[in-house]
């Protein structure tokens, strides 16, 4: 069975919404800055790729879920109206009517760690508990159901920095078994004081723009967004397409086409040095997708611009795809986390529907350890398929194969 | 859903480790000794019941030296796989293996103690040992190092519901044959927050009486599942048939009924659901409180409880809790 990606909503550093988002991919523009909602102290400042101030900046003790799972419903919002969804037509489904599933990767988004809550109970002060009745809340995957009335199933997936990926392959696993109809899925992370200490303890964040694949890259910068897919069956899709024939004259329609996930069973925090999950995973996509490697048009890469993860990921795409075009969106959005996978798949499936792929942003110079270069300007391309992929902390890998299809016949 | 065999269960908590620590538990052979926890809350202090599980017998499996760096959580959860896979009596070797690590709220403790170390030492000190294991899929990177999982891993959190929609992708992962094999399961640890949480919230319910034996608990059960085939000998423990998320209720009628009658909400659930789905009245009760401590998975041990009844014992009699 076909599993129809029928709309997407995105927000991310570069964009409030999809649209800008995306654009923003094309220009030379970025800049990243010491994040504004929080304090850090370290002798040197790193920066980091924010939201644009908006309304999502109310604080979280007057709202009753975590940021996290704000930006989730804001994406699934935006996803939905994507979809048309909203535009209930008497003679064909409505959500209500349907199995709809939730599935949304995060990091963030699942961890207790109120840090002035915890000041406060380390010095026996007896805090209150509203900070931790407002994590119990914000279940993102629970939360983005309940704003939308959906009774089907629900999973917060929490795998790292590959967990939207892997949402999006859960989702489309629950479409194409007949467990949903329709299923939101994505991935939604926030920045957090607690996360970007962490990531710094690492020593793999950079205090400058990162470089993704670039021979002098020092370090990645963290980011925050959030990114849901509406995926639905072929029998749904169809079944409304009257209501969609506008949007479908534009753009031709995209689907999953494949999925692959594999672990490399090695480190907590390094990947395996010559990319034995990596590799696995993307097999197992093209296998699902019942392709060949030439087929894919362009790659979405990981590309943290951290010194292992590209190398990694470098290696291994000039070894399975030599003469494919790869970059990353990094350098624009800053690492996600939780909502990464999301984000890419979302920004391959409009490369692919557009034809066109942005340079890899912050990279200039090729690494000879590598010896494959990123697109380093922005280009045409021609195909029916495209590849987004994570690498995670705990040695998780996992790709999508996104496909395109003219007509829909 | 295909129905999914149940070779091998690894049960870690307040009773021991192990199938027979557990069933010995279920018969009421083993005495269960809570660890006696101070708690202060805004109504003064408490000596809290904290049901507490042991990981140090781990190290009759994995060398301690392999150890040393994993925090309590991650311990707990591999010796629920290192006693599933051992239960089963099977080998993981050249067995394509999916892996499924659900907690409720993770590695809570650890988590903490990271910033513990940022509180004391300044941000620019903060520990990355204890950040590398605060991150939800840790356990997971662990048990697949130490099993060489080359599969699928997935670590997931939805409250409540975390088992069941673990089940639920197992069950998806074997009837798309992804893997031929999943260990699948659960793991929450207790802190001393999250017992100060349990505490208050007990102290806020305006319904539930408070009992003073009652307190919460930690532990890991995990299960080796894979996909039942009509030549394969029957499972040890017979099959999972359906899976539904909480949402699908049918009521269904079983020969007794697991409860949890000592939550504290939201932090953790009672089994209102499940009780609405088990009409008779009559059939015996096991209450898991008495033995487990309160779980914030409270499906957890239900299923090892259902999975293994003891045909030749009559189960203990409703707990004076």
């Amino acid at each position: 069975m076909k599993v129809r990606i029928s709309g997407i909503g995105a927000l991310c550093a570069c964009g409030l919404d999809f649209t800008t988002a995306t654009a923003a991919l094309f220009q030379d523009r970025r800049d990243p800055v010491p994040a504004r909602r929080f304090k850090l102290d370290h002798p040197l400042p790193y920066p980091v790729f924010e939201l644009p101030p908006s309304t999502l900046d109310a604080p979280d003790e007057n709202q009753p879920w975590l940021r996290t799972s704000r930006l989730a419903v804001n994406a699934a919002r935006a996803a939905l109206a994507d979809s048309s969804w909203e535009e209930i037509d008497t003679t064909a489904p409505n959500l209500s009517q349907l199995k709809v599933g939730v599935s949304i990767g995060t990091t963030v988004g699942g961890s207790m760690n109120d840090e002035k809550f915890y000041r406060d109970f380390r010095e026996h002060k007896t805090p209150e508990l509203q900070p931790i009745t407002r994590y119990l809340q914000s279940n993102p995957a629970a939360v983005v159901a309940e704003v939308f009335n959906l009774h089907g199933p629900q999973l917060t997936v929490v795998n790292a920095c590959s967990s939207g990926t892997d949402a999006i392959a859960i989702g489309t696993e629950w479409v194409k078994s007949g467990l949903c109809d329709v299923v939101l899925a994505g991935g939604s992370d926030e920045l957090c004081r607690v996360t970007c200490n962490g990531f710094i303890s690492l020593m793999i964040n950079s205090t400058q723009p990162c470089r993704p694949f670039d021979e002098d890259r020092n370090g990645l910068n963290l980011g925050e967004g959030a990114a849901i897919l509406v995926l639905e069956s072929d029998n749904i899709y169809r079944q409304r397409r009257i209501s969609r024939a506008e949007n479908e004259q534009t753009l031709p329609q995209a689907f999953i086409a494949g999925s692959g996930s594999a672990c490399d069973a090695w480190h907590l925090t390094a990947p395996h040095p010559e990319g034995r999950g990596l590799r696995r995973s993307l097999q197992l996509a093209l296998d699902d997708a019942k392709i060949t490697a030439d087929k894919i048009a362009f790659i979405n890469a990981h590309g943290t611009a951290t010194k292992n993860n590209d190398l990694t990921e470098g290696k291994v795409l000039k070894e399975m795809f030599p003469e494919t075009p790869y970059f990353s969106t990094k350098g624009h959005t800053g690492h996600t986390l939780g909502a990464a996978g999301a984000l890419e798949a979302a920004f391959t499936v409009a490369m692919l529907q557009t034809h066109k792929i942005p340079r890899s942003s912050g990279f200039h110079k090729i690494d000879p350890e590598i010896g494959h270069a990123p697109t380093s300007s922005a280009q045409t391309v021609n195909g029916s398929f495209a590849l987004s992929q994570s690498l995670a902390f705990g040695g998780n890998n996992s790709a999508l194969i996104i496909g395109l299809e003219e007509s829909l016949n | 859903m295909i129905p999914l065999a149940i070779n091998g269960i690894g049960p870690v908590g307040a009773f021991g480790a192990g199938m027979a620590d557990f069933k010995a538990a279920l018969a009421g052979d083993i005495k269960i000794k809570p660890e006696i926890t101070r708690i202060t809350t805004r109504n003064g202090d408490h000596d809290l019941p904290v049901f507490r599980a042991d990981s140090k017998p781990l190290a009759q499996f994995i060398k301690p030296r392999k150890l040393r760096r994993l925090d309590n959580f991650s311990r707990l959860a591999l010796f629920g796989t290192v006693l599933a896979v051992a239960d089963s009596g099977m080998d993981l070797e050249g067995s394509q293996t999916g892996l499924i690590v659900a907690s409720a709220h993770g590695a809570t403790a650890t988590t903490f103690a990271f910033l513990d170390s940022v509180i004391d030492d300044g941000d620019a000190l903060a520990s990355p040992t204890l950040f590398s294991n605060s991150v939800h899929n840790a356990a997971a990177s662990h048990i697949a190092e130490h099993f060489t999982i080359t599969g699928p891993t997935l670590s997931l959190t939805q409250g409540a519901n975390s088992l069941t929609m673990a089940l639920i992708t197992a069950g998806q992962w074997l009837a798309g044959e992804r893997v031929e094999t999943v260990l699948c399961g659960v793991i929450d640890c207790y802190c001393d927050v999250l017992g100060y949480c349990w505490q208050s919230y007990r102290e806020q319910s305006k319904t539930t009486k408070l009992n003073p034996a009652a307190g919460p608990g930690e532990g890991a059960l995990f299960l080796h599942l894979s996909r039942a085939r009509r030549s394969d000998p029957k499972p040890r423990y017979g099959y999972l048939k359906k899976v539904a998320p909480d949402n699908e209720e049918s009521p269904v009628n079983l020969p007794f009924t697991i409860s949890h009658s000592h939550c504290s909400k939201p932090l953790s659930s009672d089994s209102e659901t499940y009780l609405k789905l088990t009409p008779a009245k009559n059939q015996p009760q096991v209450d898991l409180a008495t033995i487990c401590g309160d779980l914030p998975i409270p499906s957890s041990f239900d299923l090892a409880a259902a999975a293994a009844p003891l045909p030749d014992r009559p189960l203990p009699e409703q707990s004076s809790l």
